[in-house]
């Protein structure tokens, strides 16, 4: 079969989207190299200093969070080690090492107890939290690119197979579609936090007058369900819910 | 109303008996449900609402009950406290009683809190309020002073805490231990602890301890927390006070008195028969000063070790092949903070292949220090052979008590590396499976850790999404949609211009008849030109309108062109073109220059062009 040349141009376009630069990536910093070093000399405060310096001026890096989390368990502040933690698996969701030290320093804490509380979806999408949002959204290009190339091929060939492919593209494209706007609105919207204080009182609402309900201590993860004036509505993996002040939580 | 009817209706028939018992029942029924109504509006006129406290004055070690009653109902809804911001509020529950006493009937519900203080001053507790029944009552306001607790311990109490630090001149990382002491002199209960160690890395001691102190001539049993801090910069630290709250069994009502402590609450039930009352105790701030580690004599490669430690070495096989492995383990043992010991790198030359292992970490809280055990396991696979040396592993560490730094390190070991079988691969571990077990022991976990730091530095790429990067990937999303719309138009074009004729000829109509007219001269005899313009203008009608245009006549042409939508004064136009053509190909002198034929041919082409 000879190709029109009409159709040659056509391919020609199809193939200049697959080389398009989906991101450009900063280059790695001396100063990051130099928190490396520092934290090897157990200098671990001007460690985290030099990790939080980087954070604050633009970069966000799973393995950054991780080194941090890691400085700042040895330096006691256990949860502020737990927040970074999760802040690195957020990025790095497969990473073993991420997860190891996670889960040791959530058994260091009083409630040893991960009140982190997954969306009723996650049962359903149950891939997300093990995908980040940055691989999202190139599994997203892809099939993306994907399925419309297969709906320019199925222009000129018109046959079973192609529509057939067509269709479990399509699928896929759905899912995608679903899977990253999912991944991305607990980016943006869902958040967590973790206790600072040695212990606190939840309350049953948003002041000190009302009940306490129940007791968390240091390090416990939880979800921040709202906020409202200086407190956070919190809720547990097993129901529990209720107000505590902000100060009392760092939230991520 | 059924009522009245039947009074109406009384004097004007004898009712039977069972309409008798019929009128009596709904008398009774009406006369219920009025009693029941008058005295709900008599109870509900009576509602108060008070708030009381045990007491109005007390210290910061103290606790007071603020109970609010309800009378004149036994279903209130739980009053709505007012701000108490310089408060802790625990709940105490809540109580109702309904009493008959000579027919008098009266019910309350009283709602108890423990409030406990969190500054010393003269606070006022605005009043609460209850909503019953759309109406809102308030309590009156309650003045309390709270006063800082006595600053000494005197006989008179029961109960008191104090934080003791076993060294307020400690240097950076090293170990100084917090102890919490609670002494009473009465049995306690449900204790609580709140104390917040910033600027150190604390680890916590082995269980809490009992003992027996005598305090201004007074003997109190103690019940003491230990802490291990290790202070995280130099200057001045404080631990601030903390709070503690417990609960002391008061027997004075009876019950037997038991020595027996259960600071938790998990006592036997012999426990159970004295009476609990709260009480806060507060223990002082304690600042610690901070000495930096000196300069003099410091390492090159010190790594922030504080304490005393000892290091081993040990070396599995002494004689190996080429390929084969050895292990050599490594262990550091001592006081201090060696949980964050991190072993510099040894030179380890070029003969032999090494595989670090993941090191093993097992810290032992004793009673007053922290002391631990760090195992470093190297997998070592000579790669020549011979004699090779393994080499000494350092260790600098700064020992407090001397005041000094002390440079330790282990024996260096021999290695006999013989050629080999033959076969001498090299037996590779891998990473994170650990050296393989030369000694045939089964491998029993002593330690746990956290794993180390990632240093590669092409992992750490910016992962941030930026606005450019968001806009890039939008457009690489629509790109391909937008190219397959496109690719989809000109395709269809294509796929027309190959199957429609009709379309085919018009599409090519304009440009042909353009080639034709620009082949033309302008020098060339009139008639001619006339004839051949009136081929081009007729070919053109019939490209556009899908017919033979060569046969048509400038008659037929208004058909057409009726046909093909176009107007009267376009019709008109081309007719008159057609028509001087004609004439002109048979008249016997030229009167029109070619070139103006050409250019009103042109124009014609033009016009219709538009239309089409």
């Amino acid at each position: 079969m000879t190709m029109p040349a009409l159709n040659f141009k056509v391919f020609i376009f199809w193939v200049a989207t697959l080389f398009l630069p989906a991101t450009i990536w900063g280059q790695v910093s001396t100063e990051i190299s130099q928190g490396h070093q520092l934290y090897n000399q157990n200098q671990f405060g001007e460690a985290a200093e030099i990790y939080e310096q980087a954070i604050t001026h633009g970069m966000k890096n799973g393995h950054l969070y991780y080194n941090l989390g890691n400085t700042y368990f040895r330096m006691g502040n256990l949860p502020k080690a737990i927040l970074n933690y999760v802040k690195a698996q957020n990025l790095l969701p497969r990473d073993e090492d991420v997860k190891a030290n996670l889960e040791y320093a959530i058994r260091q804490t009083v409630d040893q107890l991960d009140g982190r509380k997954p969306h009723a979806l996650e049962s359903i999408l149950f891939w997300v939290r093990d995908v980040n949002i940055s691989e999202h959204r190139m599994a997203l290009f892809w099939i993306n690119l994907a399925f419309w190339i297969a709906m320019a091929v199925r222009l000129h060939l018109r046959t079973p197979a192609t529509q057939s492919v067509r269709n479990i593209l399509l699928a896929f494209l759905l899912l995608a579609l679903v899977s990253t706007g999912f991944r991305w609105h607990q980016e943006t919207h869902q958040s967590i936090g973790v206790i600072l204080p040695q212990q606190i009182d939840v309350h049953s609402g948003w002041n000190t007058s009302t009940v306490a309900l129940f007791q968390l201590h240091q390090g416990t993860l939880v979800s921040i369900v709202q906020e409202k004036e200086n407190w956070y509505q919190i809720e547990l993996s097993d129901e529990k819910k209720g107000w505590t002040l902000k100060s009392n939580i760092a939230a991520g | 109303m059924s009522l009245r009817i039947m009074i109406k209706i009384g004097n004007s028939y004898s009712p039977r008996p069972q309409e008798n018992f019929v009128f009596t029942a709904r008398i009774l029924l009406w006369l219920l449900v009025f009693f029941i109504l008058a005295m709900g509006t008599a109870w509900s006129a009576d509602i108060q609402v008070t708030a009381s406290v045990d007491k109005q004055e007390l210290t910061l070690e103290d606790s007071i009950r603020f109970s609010i009653v309800v009378e004149g109902t036994r279903s209130a809804p739980p009053p709505q406290l007012p701000p108490l911001d310089s408060f802790k509020v625990r709940s105490r529950g809540s109580s109702s009683s309904f009493q008959i006493i000579n027919g008098d009937r009266s019910s309350s519900i009283t709602y108890n809190f423990a409030l406990l203080p969190k500054e010393t001053g003269t606070f006022t507790i605005g009043p609460a309020t209850v909503e019953i029944e759309g109406e809102t009552y308030r309590t009156a306001p309650i003045t309390l002073i709270v006063k800082e607790p006595s600053s000494e311990p005197d006989s008179s109490r029961e109960v008191f805490a104090e934080m003791v630090v076993s060294n307020k001149k400690p240097y950076v990382q090293e170990q100084v231990t917090a102890t919490l002491r609670i002494y009473h002199r009465v049995e306690v209960r449900n204790l609580k602890t709140n104390i917040q160690f910033q600027g150190f890395r604390e680890e916590a001691l082995k269980e809490p301890v009992q003992n027996t102190r005598i305090v201004n001539g007074i003997r109190y049993l103690s019940y003491e927390i230990s802490t291990a801090l290790f202070p995280l910069r130099a200057g001045k630290v404080e631990i601030p006070a903390g709070i503690i709250e417990l609960d002391q069994v008061d027997r004075s009502r009876g019950g037997q008195r038991s020595n027996f402590f259960d600071p938790f609450g998990q006592g036997s039930i012999f426990n159970n028969f004295g009476r609990l009352k709260h009480n806060t105790l507060r223990t002082k701030s304690v600042t610690l000063d901070v000495q930096p580690l000196p300069q003099k004599n410091r390492p090159q490669d010190f790594s922030n070790l504080v304490g005393d430690f000892i290091i081993s070495a040990q070396l599995s096989r002494a004689e190996v092949e080429v390929g084969d492995t050895t292990t050599l383990t490594v262990t550091v043992a001592g006081q201090g903070n060696i949980k964050d010991l991190s072993l510099p790198p040894p030179h380890w030359g070029n003969d032999l292949k090494v595989y670090e292992d993941q090191s093993e970490f097992r810290q032992t809280s004793g009673a007053r220090s922290v002391s631990g055990e760090k195992v470093y396991t190297y997998a070592l696979v000579p790669l020549q052979h011979g004699r090779l040396q393994v080499p000494a592993i350092p260790l600098n560490y700064f020992d407090p008590t001397k005041g000094d730094y002390v440079s330790l390190q282990t024996q260096a070991f021999s290695l006999t590396v013989s050629p080999g079988t033959g076969n001498s691969k090299l037996k590779v571990v891998e990473s994170g499976s650990g050296p393989p077990d030369t000694s045939g022991s089964s491998i029993h976990k002593i330690g746990e850790d956290i794993l180390p730091i990632h240093t590669g530095p092409e992992v750490f790429e910016n992962q941030k999404i930026t606005t450019g990067s968001g806009i890039l990937y939008g457009v690489g999303l629509l790109l391909p949609v937008g190219l397959f719309l496109i690719s989809s138009v000109l395709y269809k074009r294509q796929q027309r211009l190959k199957y429609d004729i009709a379309y085919s000829r018009s599409h090519g109509a304009y440009k042909q008849a353009q080639n034709k007219l620009s082949v033309l001269s302008p020098n060339g005899d009139s008639r001619e030109i006339a004839r051949e313009l009136s081929l081009i203008v007729r070919e053109y009608l019939g490209n556009i309108l899908n017919f033979q245009g060569t046969a048509i006549t400038s008659t037929e042409v208004e058909e057409k062109l009726r046909k093909g939508n176009f107007s009267m004064k376009e019709i008109q136009a081309t007719q008159k073109l057609l028509k001087s053509h004609e004439t002109l190909q048979y008249a016997p002198t030229t009167g029109t220059p070619p070139e103006e034929l050409i250019q009103d041919a042109r124009s014609l082409l033009d016009q219709l062009e538009k239309r089409s």
